[in-house]
């Protein structure tokens, strides 16, 4: 069975405070419908990708919220998994689809963040890790110490992880709904503020709204981009638990699983979206996921491996970073982008890597022209 | 920190007061979520007690390094306020510092 993703959409990503919610949500879902001219009744199922809507706008029931946009309230589901959220709604939808419980379903991420000040976000956003055993840490830090680790192994990363910031702000140049459409210089990244040493504020993706939307069908349709495989795997919540600090397993067990499921080789694949939540977090993926060496991610970034032209292209859309990451979204903005750019023809085969937490959840995607 | 959440987790605290570890990895916390501003910046580190491995917070402003030998102790672990108890956990220090001011 074939699963096509024959409608995307993605609204802006930023800090979009005429905007609620439900406006973002609307905006998403009215804008997959009309990409793939489907009336909403040819909706048979919604799932809804989101983190935090409780905390950061005490609007839970997403699913119900969603449901209603449609005339006849769709089966809905609501999928948390941190910042992985998206990936696993897509991931639960295809579950639905490949047991024929649905031929053509609609899966919606959404975040709305900026309502908030950044340390009650850092709050929020600290309910991704365990909360017992690692009470008092924040999102970065725990990317500050896989920061370290790494640095212990492999040595300074510093002129690495601003490489990888600067690259993705200039891939979002040239994508209308990414937050930030700024070139930064690696010595601005060298030189922002500290936040949870060694990552600074530009090695950090930012706080964003958005939503993003993709319809998925099983039914026969032609010259649509299809989902060639999938992997989901976990690992330990807390970084105490893992066997290593400088590879996610997740990640590793996930694209292995894509890969199977998807029939092709990894030299196949021509670009990659992947969970930049943190410079150092793409050096992780781009290795763990087998595009490059351990250790040598960084400097494959600094040699431009990484940019059009390079070995892969990695985050053309200026990945979580330049983008922006509001955290439900993100998974299924990764999908939309990459199956807008595969309909275009820019690419055949393309890889989504969507990571919740530290590492503890990890969703690959493998995408193909049909 | 709820009540009872801190009334299920101080029961385990006093079987880790005075246990030594060495650090693993350390990072020093500058941007912290509002329970934990006033500590700022603080050291959260990672530590091997032989046995199991502990995500911890430091005292102070003490910063670390891997290799350095720390032992557990009774701090307070987020801010007061006034809806709240005065929360007090396992933090870690140094075992050779014996003249750095901690909270």
């Amino acid at each position: 069975m074939k699963i096509k993703i024959i409608g995307t959409a993605t609204t802006k990503f930023g800090e979009l405070w005429d905007k609620s919610l439900e406006d973002l949500l609307r905006e998403a879902v009215d804008g997959a419908l009309r990409n793939a001219n489907l009336e909403p009744k040819q909706i048979e199922a919604v799932f809804v990708a989101n983190k935090a809507a409780g905390s950061y706008e005490n609007q839970h029931h997403l699913n119900a919220l969603v449901s209603q946009f449609f005339p006849h309230h769709p089966p809905a589901i609501r999928v948390e998994a941190a910042c992985a959220s998206g990936g696993l709604g897509i991931v639960t939808a295809e579950h639905a689809l490949l047991a024929d419980q649905y031929k053509t379903v609609l899966v919606v991420g959404v975040e709305k963040m900026s309502d908030l000040s950044a340390s009650e976000t850092t709050f929020i956003l600290a309910g991704a890790a365990d909360n017992t055993r690692e009470y008092g840490s924040t999102f970065p830090a725990l990317y500050a110490l896989l920061a370290q680790s790494y640095e212990a192994k492999f040595g300074s990363q510093r002129e690495y992880l601003s490489a990888v910031a600067v690259k993705n702000h200039r891939h979002a140049l040239t994508n209308p709904q990414a937050q930030f459409h700024k070139e930064i210089t690696a010595q601005q990244v060298a030189q922002s503020q500290l936040i949870a040493d060694p990552l600074r504020l530009l090695d950090c993706s930012p706080i964003s709204d958005g939503a993003s939307a993709v319809i998925l069908t099983t039914k026969q349709v032609s010259h649509k981009p299809q989902i060639l495989g999938y992997g989901h795997a976990q690992d330990s919540l807390d970084l105490a638990g893992r066997s290593s600090l400088t590879t996610l397993a997740a990640t590793t067990q996930a694209v292995e699983q894509a890969l199977k499921k998807a029939k092709i080789k990894r030299s196949q694949l021509q670009v990659a979206e992947v969970h930049d939540c943190f410079t150092i977090a793409e050096i992780l993926a781009i290795e763990d996921l087998g595009f490059f060496p351990k250790g040598q991610g960084g400097q494959a970034t600094l040699d431009g491996e990484t940019t059009i032209g390079g070995k892969i292209v990695i985050n053309p859309s200026g990945g979580l970073k330049a983008c922006g990451h509001p955290v439900g979204a993100t998974g299924v903005k990764q999908i939309a982008f990459l199956a807008e750019q595969i309909q275009k023809g820019t690419y055949q085969y393309a890889l989504a890597h969507n990571v919740g937490g530290s590492g503890a959840t990890a969703v690959v995607h493998i995408l193909g022209a049909s | 920190m709820e009540p009872a959440q801190y009334w299920r987790a101080n029961k385990n605290w006093s079987a880790w007061i005075g246990r030594q570890g060495t650090v693993l990895v350390s990072t020093v916390v500058r941007t912290s979520s509002p329970q934990q501003d006033s500590f700022k910046p603080f050291s959260y580190l990672l530590v091997d007690f032989g046995k199991e491995k502990k995500e911890l917070l430091g005292v102070g402003h003490q910063e670390f390094q891997p290799g350095d030998k720390v032992v557990c102790v009774l701090r307070k672990i987020s801010d007061p306020s006034s809806r709240e108890l005065v929360t007090y956990g396992i933090k870690v220090k140094k075992l050779e510092s014996k003249e750095t001011k901690d909270h």
